[in-house]
């Protein structure tokens, strides 16, 4: 091929494509213009703010280097506040994917009514959190909520609810999972439509219990929602706010919430104390940013390790890594 | 490298989208003749504070006043983005709970030398109010708008039906009394009161007692003048930095509100204020008494404009009467580009624009004894002896421990645990209070 061929073969498809690459660069500029002016930007700037102490009346920020990541690690609430984080994802998180996921295998069966079933248990999900945490706050009155007298009226003790530091998170964890079982139902639904009915006949045929052909057959197929909705809820509950402060401030704003007894005083809730209410040496937009990007690396690392379980337990259909069980059961019809 | 050529225009479009928006924040150019005050509350309450700058603004013909509705006032946190955007207004409404917030950041211009100019001084307003807002050096970073005294509201029909005299609007009762009544005027389903035997403390139709000791806004603590009255409180020391919350008198007035509630079964309990605030149970007549403010005038007048009721002072305690005064401010931007004018403009709003703003007692001269306040139509009877009087009072005094500071000890590190012991009836005062000063010291050592 001469080289005036080449350049006459080449030229033509090599404009063209940079033709189509700058009409792409286009089309996706303004996202990227969004992406890092809303959220590169003040990520960077974040970052650099938790190496700065600024209490946002001094007209700058002061250069403190790594003193409110020290704190960070000296401050004793901290462990409480995470641990009040973690009492949350295993009471809210767990119960809104098993819930949720009960309500979906409920409800998938065609039925009479069941679309409006579905679109009643939704609802909720399109409340906002703070209006729905004050209703909350009075079903679990214990003078006068619902929960209490219903449950008075069969001869069952009420809990102390939102007034018991034993039960507080769990009635925050109640209220999230009622609002949030619409959403993970609809998702569950659909994942439930990918799974092959023939699939689970002959699994019927072979004498497979619904348990068996629930664990084995349905839940490696839906494992992909399943790490989903385990992923964005868990990240979630990690940011647990609104709910806190609905139900437990009593009227009486952001800084008197997180009771009884500092219960359910999660890590987003104290940054939010820092930088707003409290007026100690380290509090201040430089703390609480630290306090943000440590979240963000817990929530970092426990997405990665979600993911690196995910590797080996979400079966992706059409891909070869798979359940093992599948694996297990694919290379022993391949043996038969 | 070829790649490399959109990337790099793409990294050049950011910074210019970067610049431009830097541009657009540090171009903060604004008009001389336009004043920024900021504004809180309902709308009459802005209404109000629009009426009275009217004058103003007849008598400076070139200026003109931007009043912008904000939580800077109410809420420091609100100052604090408005600051770190570089937005603040130029004259702000702060209140005395947090008015040394921002005295102690220099967010506030010093208004002596305008009211000097103006030919006022602190002799001029009321002295219990004026005081409160002195620094040390004496210097005023902001002037009274007006002021709020708790007192306590009674429905004239109860009384009558439960055959009590009236309260003695100038205070001249006491806590004990104040306890009788609530136990008589609490009444169950079946007409039984608190203190018949046959009383059914889960079917009260109607309660004798509200006091706002659970919803607390900022620094507004409805067991305050109870606490004073008694002796006690939360803070104590000219420099607000003693603990006195496990004194013994500290302990027996919070030993009585826990009383009220879990053993007279006479007072709207914390619970029962979630299901429905207590000010409004007494205003539909569910309460035949409540601890509150002014405030509660026009509340009743809108909702329930039948209520036959009248107002007393504050029952004495132990160590006297007490009474809680609460203070809103007129205070300049130390930072505005024109604070000549802010600082006029709010100095004319303390003085001569004075009254009948946001429904405040005014703290200007005389003016509460006139049409502003005491003979404004459809004003409780009482409102001389009830709301002014108190002012004088030497137990009275007013919230200004910094908001910052009372979240932090009123907040779950500080004693709220204790109160919500309290509440719930798990711990008496002296147990829920024991030590509690420890935890305090703690918090206001770790203050900046």
């Amino acid at each position: 091929m001469s080289r005036e061929t080449s350049r006459r073969g080449r030229r033509p498809v090599g404009a063209l494509q940079r033709r189509e690459a700058r009409t792409a660069y286009l089309f996706v500029l303004p996202q990227v213009i969004g992406l890092v002016v809303f959220i590169g930007v003040p990520l960077v700037a974040s970052l650099g703010y938790s190496f700065t102490h600024w209490d946002l009346i001094a007209p700058e920020p002061t250069l403190v280097g790594l003193d409110n990541w020290r704190a960070l690690l000296e401050d004793p609430r901290i462990p409480a506040v995470l641990w009040n984080t973690v009492r949350f994802i295993l009471l809210g998180t767990t119960s809104f994917l098993l819930f949720s996921m009960i309500a979906a295998l409920v409800t998938f069966t065609p039925r009479r009514f069941v679309g409006l079933y579905r679109a009643v248990v939704f609802l909720p999900y399109v409340l906002s959190q703070i209006a729905v945490g004050v209703v909350w706050r009075w079903m679990f009155n214990t003078e006068s909520g619902p929960i209490t007298t219903a449950l008075e009226a069969v001869g069952i003790p009420s809990p102390d609810w939102l007034l018991d530091p034993a039960t507080a998170m769990l009635s925050i964890a109640i209220m999230t999972t009622w609002q949030g079982i619409g959403y993970g139902l609809t998702l569950f639904i659909a994942g439930l439509q990918g799974v092959p009915t023939p699939v689970i006949e002959a699994a019927r045929i072979d004498g497979a219990n619904a348990f068996q052909r629930f664990v084995r057959i349905t839940l490696p197929l839906i494992s992909p929602t399943v790490l989903f909705l385990t992923v964005t809820s868990l990240i979630g509950a990690l940011q647990l706010f609104d709910p806190v402060v609905a139900m437990t401030s009593s009227g009486a704003g952001v800084a008197a919430a997180g009771g009884p007894d500092n219960s359910t005083r999660t890590i987003v809730l104290y940054m939010y104390n820092q930088l707003f209410n409290l007026n100690e040496a380290k509090s201040g937009l430089g703390y609480a940013a630290a306090i943000a990007w440590m979240l963000a690396l817990l929530t970092f690392v426990i997405t990665a390790v979600q993911f690196a379980i995910a590797r080996r337990t979400v079966y992706y259909e059409g891909q070869d890594a798979g359940v093992p069980r599948l694996r297990r059961a694919r290379k022993e019809r391949t043996a038969r | 490298m070829r790649s490399a050529r959109p990337l790099g225009a793409l990294v050049a479009a950011m910074l210019a989208v970067g610049a431009a928006l830097a541009a657009c924040s540090a171009s903060g150019g604004s008009d001389p003749n336009e004043l920024r005050v900021g504004v809180w509350g309902v709308n009459s309450d802005i209404d109000s504070i629009k009426a009275a700058a009217e004058p103003f603004l007849e008598s400076h013909p070139d200026i003109t006043i931007r009043f912008e509705p904000t939580d800077c006032g109410p809420d420091y946190a609100a100052c604090k983005t408005l600051l770190a955007g570089q937005n603040m207004p130029d004259v702000i409404v702060p209140g005395s709970w947090n008015y040394f917030d921002m005295v102690r950041d220099d967010i506030l211009a010093d208004l002596s030398p305008a009211l000097e100019a103006a030919g006022y001084g602190v002799e001029d307003f009321t002295p219990a109010v004026i005081d409160a807002l002195s620094t040390d050096d004496g210097q005023l970073h902001g002037l009274p708008m007006g002021y709020n005294a708790q007192s306590l509201f009674y429905n004239e029909e109860m009384f009558a039906a439960a055959g009590l005299e009236p309260p003695p609007a100038d205070g001249s009762y006491t806590w004990d009394d104040l306890r009788e009544w609530a136990r008589q005027l609490t009444l169950d389903s079946a007409g039984n009161n608190a203190d018949s035997p046959d009383f059914d403390p889960d079917d009260i139709v109607q309660w004798g007692y509200y006091n706002r000791f659970a919803l607390v806004p900022p620094n507004e603590p409805g067991y305050g003048p109870v606490l004073a009255s008694f002796g006690g409180g939360v803070l104590a020391g000219p420099q607000r930095d003693q603990c006195v919350l496990d004194q013994p008198e500290t302990i027996e007035a919070f030993q009585l509100l826990q009383d009220m509630m879990l053993v007279d079964h006479s007072m709207v309990t914390p619970q029962m204020e979630q299901e429905q605030p207590g000010y409004l149970r007494w205003v539909e007549g569910q309460v035949a008494m409540q601890q509150g403010s002014h405030e509660q005038v026009p509340i009743a007048a809108e909702q329930n404009p039948d209520l036959s009721y009248d107002i007393a002072a504050l029952p004495a305690g132990p160590a006297g009467n007490a009474t809680l005064l609460q203070i809103h401010i007129w205070a300049a931007y130390a930072g505005s580009d024109k604070l000549d004018l802010a600082t006029e403009f709010a100095t004319w709003m303390a003085t001569e624009g004075s009254g009948q703003q946001m429904g405040l007692i005014p703290a200007f001269q005389d003016r509460a004894m006139g049409p502003d306040f005491a003979e404004a139509p459809g004003e409780p009877g009482n409102l001389v002896e009830a709301q002014i009087e108190p002012a004088a009072w030497p137990l009275t005094y007013v919230n200004v421990d910094p908001s910052n500071v009372w979240a932090a000890i009123s907040g779950q590190d500080g004693f709220a645990p204790a109160l919500e012991d309290l509440q719930a009836g798990r711990k008496t005062a002296a147990e829920a209070l024991s030590g509690i000063c420890a935890t305090i010291d703690e918090i206001i050592a770790a203050q900046e």
